[in-house]
């Protein structure tokens, strides 16, 4: 009879397991008691399954997981004790807190006090229902808060799947971009070294017809040989652009405290353009430290003054003002020459790869002198434009972050 | 060695015929006073070294990428040589290579030459080798405000 009752219950309980709610079983003979608790636990708003002995406890177990089992100490045939050693004995409900509702004799408190299996409490006969609902509540909570954890533990479990999973792909994408990237080196190096040795063997001979054999040569062969010396001359300088091209992004990307100062010096002991242009360099007194890659920054600031002293007019000597100013957080780095001036509607074009703008035949380049520097001071964070006039000299600029202040022991 | 005491020697490293043809004919031209030796790669240049330990040249142009032993095998190995301080490496390349550079001048190489070389670099490095050379450009001058 009362069988039916608890099939009922479950049956319910299982169809309306909502997430939130947690399964409190009750266990007692006495169906009044049953109904009367029941009616106390109602008001936590939790599924309550009822059992009538301690076999269909058992089988309530098996369907559900519980959060307190309210059992009942005096039953016939298998007492709260016994049965509570049945749920022990199961792996699963080892932890399954338990609170035995008994008489107040001394022998259950006893027997009470000598049971330590896992969480337990117990509650006197005639059940308090603040008592009982306090009791209650405690375990309830415990099982909502265990549940949670259980539910983010899955979640962040399968969020570290799915990152693991990402950086696989990415340390898969990286080592096959990398390769690309030893590919690229190699190809860069063969360019550099194996092209560029033949073109150098036939621009060579060809100066060196040019000089023993002029008196030999009429005008028309000795003009073809000009052509021929400075196509080679044009395709070296293409190459090794192309490579400074390439060169940007195989740096490593690891910004420095940059001391301007240092790096000019470098700059105008290397670059032979600037040496033999008999410019005159005005350099401030007081150039502020940038955060740059040091052999990028060198790049750009080699290829800019290149381009100061190259495009200006024959008759003036060449004059190139290097300044600093601070700008936010960043350093804006000015280079300003006395030359022939951009257009502004060619501004954004110069930075352009193979751009060249103006009157191109009177002065030599290649046209990757600026897309270079676009390119390095972007790869290092940084902002670059120009400011000009046709006529009123170019005053180019690259904005990089600012150093923090040296600090001095 | 069998040029006289006071004339300048030079070694230099190459493995490309053409590029010692045009280094010979920028000799040739660079007026200078000066005995060539060649090596046709580092292996050759370690052992003639070797056999001349007494009489090192002074100086030594040096290519990078080289059979058997290349460049900076040739620095290395030099820079374990009781004679490493009375050579000047001057180091020949192609590639323009930053890292290249840097890599060669801490081994010990104090100049650096884009091929080909020409007659006015040769003298230079001739004769920084009596007085060490300035590196500020020559022709240029710097202002500091």
């Amino acid at each position: 009879m009362t069988h039916t009752i608890t099939n009922q219950y479950t049956a319910h309980s299982g169809g309306d397991s909502s997430p939130d709610k947690v399964n409190i079983l009750l266990v007692d003979d006495q169906p009044g008691k049953l109904i009367a608790h029941e009616a106390i636990l109602a008001e936590l708003g939790q599924n309550v399954v009822k059992a009538t002995n301690g076999r269909e406890a058992l089988e309530c177990l098996l369907r559900n997981d519980f959060a307190v089992i309210l059992l009942d100490v005096q039953m016939p045939e298998m007492d709260g004790f016994e049965t509570a050693q049945l749920i022990r004995q199961r792996p699963r409900f080892e932890k399954t807190p338990i609170i035995f509702i008994t008489a107040y004799n001394t022998s259950d408190i006893d027997k009470l006090k000598g049971y330590s299996l896992g969480a337990v409490d117990y509650i006197f006969l005639p059940v308090i229902p603040e008592v009982l609902k306090a009791k209650v509540t405690v375990f309830v909570e415990l099982a909502r808060q265990t549940q949670l954890i259980k539910r983010q533990a899955e979640h962040l479990a399968f969020h570290y799947q799915e990152q693991a999973r990402k950086l696989e792909l990415i340390q898969k994408l990286n080592a096959e971009l990398q390769e690309a990237n030893q590919q690229l080196e190699a190809f860069s190096y063969s360019v550099s070294h194996d092209l560029r040795g033949p073109l150098r063997s036939l621009k060579g001979f060809a100066e060196i017809l040019l000089e023993d054999y002029a008196p030999q040569l009429d005008d028309t062969a000795q003009s073809y040989l000009n052509k021929l010396i400075s196509s080679a001359a044009r395709m070296e300088q293409l190459t090794r652009d192309l490579l400074e091209y390439s060169r940007i992004v195989r740096e490593d990307m690891k910004l420095e405290r940059v001391s301007l100062d240092h790096l000019l010096g470098e700059v105008f002991s290397m670059n032979t353009v600037l040496q033999s242009s008999g410019v005159e360099v005005e350099v401030d007194r007081h150039l502020l430290p940038v955060m740059a890659q040091p052999t990028l920054l060198s790049q750009c600031l080699s290829n800019l003054l290149s381009n100061a002293v190259k495009f200006v007019r024959s008759d003036l000597k060449p004059k190139v003002n290097i300044r600093t100013e601070p700008h936010h957080d960043r350093v804006r780095i000015w280079i300003e020459d006395n030359g022939i001036g951009i257009d502004p509607a060619h501004h954004k074009k110069v930075f352009g790869i193979f751009e060249r703008v103006g009157n191109v035949k009177a002065h030599e380049g290649t046209g990757i002198g600026l897309a270079i520097v676009a390119r390095a001071v972007q790869r290092m964070g940084g902002q670059y434009g120009v400011e000009s006039a046709l006529g009123e000299g170019s005053r180019f600029w690259i904005e990089l972050p600012a150093a923090p202040e040296e600090v001095t022991a | 060695m069998s040029a006289p005491a006071e004339e300048l020697q030079i070694l230099l490293v190459e493995d490309s015929p053409d590029d010692v043809f045009f280094f010979k004919r920028a000799l040739q031209k660079c007026g200078c006073a000066a005995s060539l030796r060649v090596a046709e790669d580092g292996a050759k240049a370690v052992q003639f070294l070797q056999s001349n330990a007494g009489a090192v040249p002074q100086l030594m142009f040096l290519d990078l990428k080289m059979p058997n032993v290349n460049g900076f095998e040739v620095l290395e190995w030099l820079g374990q040589q009781p004679f490493r301080s009375a050579i000047r490496v001057i180091v020949l390349t192609s590639s323009e290579e930053p890292r290249e550079r840097q890599l060669a001048r801490a081994l010990g190489a104090v100049g650096f030459i884009t091929k080909p070389v020409s007659s006015e670099q040769l003298r230079e490095y001739i004769l920084s080798v009596s007085a060490p050379a300035e590196t500020l450009p020559p022709h240029s001058t710097i202002i500091r405000r």
